[in-house]
Formats: C-alpha cells, sequence, structure tokens
C-alpha cells in the first residue's frame, strides 16, 4: 500500500476557483451559460430517446410486461 | 563561456509562496496524444475537491526556472506522470523529454526539505518502466495506470483520500465525459487551438468545478 494525502479542504466554490484562476466575472458567466446550455441539450436528447431526463436510465417499459 | 546558471541568474524564488492545502502541482507532457489523460486528471483532481496547477502559464525565458520551483513550493503535493519521456524525434535532433523528470527532481528535493509540505506521487504507464529509466527513485511508489483514463481516477483515488463526499471512479468518468461534451464549444467560445493553452486550463478547471458543484446540489 503506497502512501496517500488526506484531503482535508473543503470543495471550493465555482467563484472562488474562477477568482483564483484569473477569470473575470464576465467570463465565469459565460461559462455557466454554457454548462446551463449542455446540460439543458443532454436532458433533452436523454428525454427523446425515450430515457428518464437526468438519470440516463431507460424508462420503465408499460405494456406486456406491466399487465 | 557563459554557464546555463549564468544565463538564468540565481534560481530563487521571490518569497517563498503561501502553501494552498487543496492545490496540486501537474506535471504532465503537453502534446495530443496525451490530451485525454491530461483531462483525466484535470476533472479527476477537481472531482476530489482539488485545485490542479500548471506550468502552461509561465512564459519560457529567463526566470522561468524560478517561477516553476515557486508553483511547486505553492502546492501542496504533486503529480509527475512519466509514461511519456521517450524520445522526442521532431528536429533538428531526436531528444528525450527531460521537462517531466526534472520538474519531479525539484519537488523531490523540495519534499525532503519539507517533508511536512510537500507529497509528490510519480504516476506511469506501465510497471518497472520509471525504475529502470530513473532507479534513483526506487524509494517512491508508482501510481500505475495503464494509459486510461479509468486507470487515472483510480490512481488519484489512491493518492488522495477525501473522507466526506468521496467520489468513485464511475462517477469521476461520468464528469470526465460531461467535460468532454462541452469542449468543443467551450474551445470555440475561447478561440483557443489546443487544450494546453494556458487560458484553456484556467476554462476547463472552473467548469468541471461548475458541473461538480451542479452535482453536489443536487
Amino acid at each position: 500500500m503506497g502512501h496517500s494525502v488526506t484531503i482535508t479542504t473543503p470543495f471550493p466554490t465555482t467563484e472562488e476557483v474562477a477568482k483564483r484562476m484569473g477569470l473575470g466575472k464576465a467570463e465565469l458567466r459565460m461559462i455557466q451559460d454554457l454548462v446551463d446550455r449542455t446540460l439543458d441539450r443532454e436532458r433533452r436528447r436523454a428525454g427523446s430517446n425515450g430515457n428518464s431526463a437526468g438519470t440516463g436510465r431507460a424508462r420503465p417499459s408499460r405494456g406486456k410486461t406491466a399487465r | 563561456m557563459e554557464t546555463p546558471q549564468a544565463q538564468e541568474g540565481p534560481v530563487r524564488p521571490v518569497a517563498r509562496p503561501r502553501v494552498e492545502a487543496d492545490s496540486v502541482f501537474l506535471n504532465v507532457p503537453y502534446d495530443a496524444e496525451f490530451r485525454e489523460l491530461y483531462l483525466a486528471y484535470i476533472v479527476g483532481l477537481i472531482e476530489l475537491g482539488l485545485t490542479p496547477k500548471a506550468t502552461l502559464g509561465i512564459p519560457s525565458g529567463s526566470g522561468r526556472l524560478g517561477k516553476i520551483l515557486a508553483l511547486i513550493q505553492s502546492c501542496r503535493s504533486s503529480i509527475h506522470d512519466l509514461s511519456r519521456c521517450e524520445l522526442d524525434t521532431n528536429p533538428p535532433h531526436p531528444t528525450p523529454r527531460f521537462n517531466m523528470p526534472f520538474e519531479l527532481g525539484l519537488a523531490v528535493a523540495w519534499s525532503k526539505l519539507t517533508p511536512k509540505k510537500h507529497d509528490y506521487f510519480v504516476f506511469e504507464t506501465v510497471t518497472r518502466r520509471a525504475q529502470k529509466s530513473l532507479s534513483d527513485l526506487n524509494e517512491a511508489d508508482l501510481q500505475v495506470h495503464q494509459g486510461a483514463p479509468s486507470g487515472v481516477m483510480r490512481e488519484l483515488c489512491n493518492a488522495f483520500v477525501r473522507r466526506i463526499k468521496k467520489p468513485d471512479v464511475p462517477q469521476m468518468l461520468s464528469a470526465y465525459h460531461e467535460l468532454s461534451g462541452l469542449l468543443p464549444e467551450l474551445m470555440k467560445q475561447s478561440g483557443a487551438q489546443t487544450v494546453f493553452e494556458a487560458g484553456m486550463f484556467s476554462r476547463i478547471i472552473t467548469v468541471s468545478t461548475e458541473l461538480r458543484n451542479r452535482r453536489l446540489v443536487h
């Protein structure tokens, strides 16, 4: 078993990380908008594929097995 | 003839930087063939609640070495991937890639001088190769990732242990695929040519953090 480091710090907020990365508020907003759009698109795609939105799991089938 | 030291000047960080407990110095190759693993390291570290730092933003030339050393000193841990130290065949001459083992040497020295302030981890694709090429390092444990993003994430989980809200490898891989999905648009918006640009490094870290934080809320 090798050595390891135990992480004791909390998860930083996106705002804290963006600041540390030297990104301004406008750039952070752009990134958050991009994430919004992408996640929305993924949810719509999952929905149109007959899957439950957000989970990626197949929607419970109706029909023969339900009877 | 001027020695390299005379050209570079004395290597002295301006002031010893404050150590950031969640920062990890990421010493990996910046080339297209390493792209997937590079992204896997970034996403994996962020999923663990850590913040990667790299030399991408440091300009070449005078003072670079001191800035790299200061960057290592500011990080509580460092990761050194030696899987691509082979001969670089680009002109003018085939040459081994020394930057990664060199920066590992800096981190080892810093860790030996201040063992409570810095831990370093050596990552490789295959077992025993690093022991052969760098036998002085036999005391170090190697994290072998087999050249796969899932292997990188598994080894990151072995190296860094989070007690609360600990992510697992499938969750980290899911985050990796989410990032990969929005990367083309992020690059287009940023006008970036490659993921290895300093600006892209910052944006990838911020996007990955945002994705993680949204998941933690839900």
